[in-house]
């Protein structure tokens, strides 16, 4: 996150971006970090046929 | 004070209490529902910078509210597929919902910020009741949406407490695994809590840029989303209690102004600071007690559910 926040003000003075760009980009971030969690949980397994049987996929 | 400046004083706080009313009551459903989301700010700054932005450029605040309730249910329902469908840790989700909601209606509202909005929100004084001297205008002079949200907190006290959904709803918070042996949709129903509390911190966030305020910066709201979580705690997740806190808060807010106008000699950033001391205060002497938290919270707020 400490990189982030400095990242974001070197893109703003480099790249003449606004302010606000930083934080719609961490909080993008966050969004896809804390969604990946699911894939700790959960394991993806593929099946040919539709889980008709007792529940291989979760 | 003579009882035209009471009235005032007592009208000034109802219309500051308002934003927080409705995005507390918002708050106090999704919570109830076992959901603890802490981006009321981020749904309550989306809400205004819609609003305001809708409002400035169709000429019509009623739009406005209109895109602000759906900006604020947007933004909590991608709260609700994080946390819901994707288990993501809710304290964690509300925060960056917070940070994301601040970043993007900044950028989104720059070019509004030195628009104007045409058309404003009329008030609707009721013809007898509005001659009472203190009540008169603090209750009965309001706009639409001032009515609206104390007939929401009518309805949300009678769901909650009266019907069989509120109790579903309750049941869910309280202990999701029962209610989802008991055949209750506890997903179902955490999405739909979540979403109306989205919406309506998006109409608490619109009716302060649009209705209240009548113009957009960045960080309109400056915390009042943190001020309606400490309300809903401050409540004891109980919807009169809420009423009376958001009222109290509201007038600690007028007699900021009220102070100001009548040259009280107090700095006016002590007195500005004053709404957020408070929130502070209120919730260490409630906090004093654990007992009293632990027994009147959700018993599963913010525990994820997955079955």
């Amino acid at each position: 996150m400490a990189l982030l926040y400095l990242g974001g003000e070197a893109a703003q003075m480099s790249l003449q971006l606004p302010q606000a760009i930083s934080g719609v980009f961490q909080g993008l971030l966050l969004f896809s970090l804390l969604a990946c969690n699911v894939f700790v949980r959960y394991r993806i397994v593929w099946s040919a046929f539709p889980a008709r049987d007792q529940g291989t996929a979760s | 004070m003579n009882s035209v400046q009471a009235g005032d004083l007592a009208s000034s706080a109802v219309v500051a209490a308002i934003p927080l009313m409705l995005a507390g009551l918002g708050e106090l459903v999704t919570e109830k529902s076992g959901v603890l989301n802490l981006g009321v700010e981020g749904m309550m700054l989306m809400g205004a910078v819609t609003g305001y932005a809708g409002a400035a450029v169709t000429g019509d605040p009623t739009i406005g509210l209109a895109l602000g309730v759906a900006a604020g249910a947007a933004m909590a329902l991608l709260f609700a597929v994080l946390t819901l469908t994707l288990q993501a840790n809710q304290v964690a989700t509300g925060l960056s919902l917070t940070i994301f909601g601040i970043g993007l209606s900044a950028y989104v509202g720059r070019p509004f910020t030195t628009r104007t909005i045409a058309g404003s929100v009329p008030q609707w004084p009721i013809p007898v009741l509005k001659n009472i001297p203190v009540l008169g205008p603090a209750l009965f002079s309001l706009t639409p949406v001032g009515y609206a949200s104390f007939l929401l907190f009518a309805a949300v006290g009678y769901f909650l407490y009266r019907t069989r959904a509120g109790l579903m709803l309750r049941s869910v918070g309280e202990s999701p695994e029962s209610a989802h042996v008991l055949g209750f949709p506890v997903l179902r129903i955490r999405y739909s809590a979540t979403l109306f509390g989205g919406a309506m911190a998006g109409l608490g966030g619109a009716y302060y840029s649009v209705v209240y305020l009548h113009l957009w910066q960045e960080q309109l709201t400056a915390g009042r989303g943190w001020i309606a979580l400490a309300l809903v705690v401050f409540a004891t997740w109980r919807p009169g209690r809420l009423l009376c806190g958001a009222l109290l808060f509201g007038a600690v807010t007028a007699s900021q102004f009220y102070a100001q106008a009548v040259g009280i000699p107090i700095p006016p950033p002590f007195l500005a600071m004053l709404p957020y001391v408070a929130t502070i205060v209120v919730l260490a002497v409630i906090s004093r007690n654990a007992q009293v938290i632990r027994f009147n919270a959700p018993a599963s707020l913010g525990k994820i559910f997955s079955h």
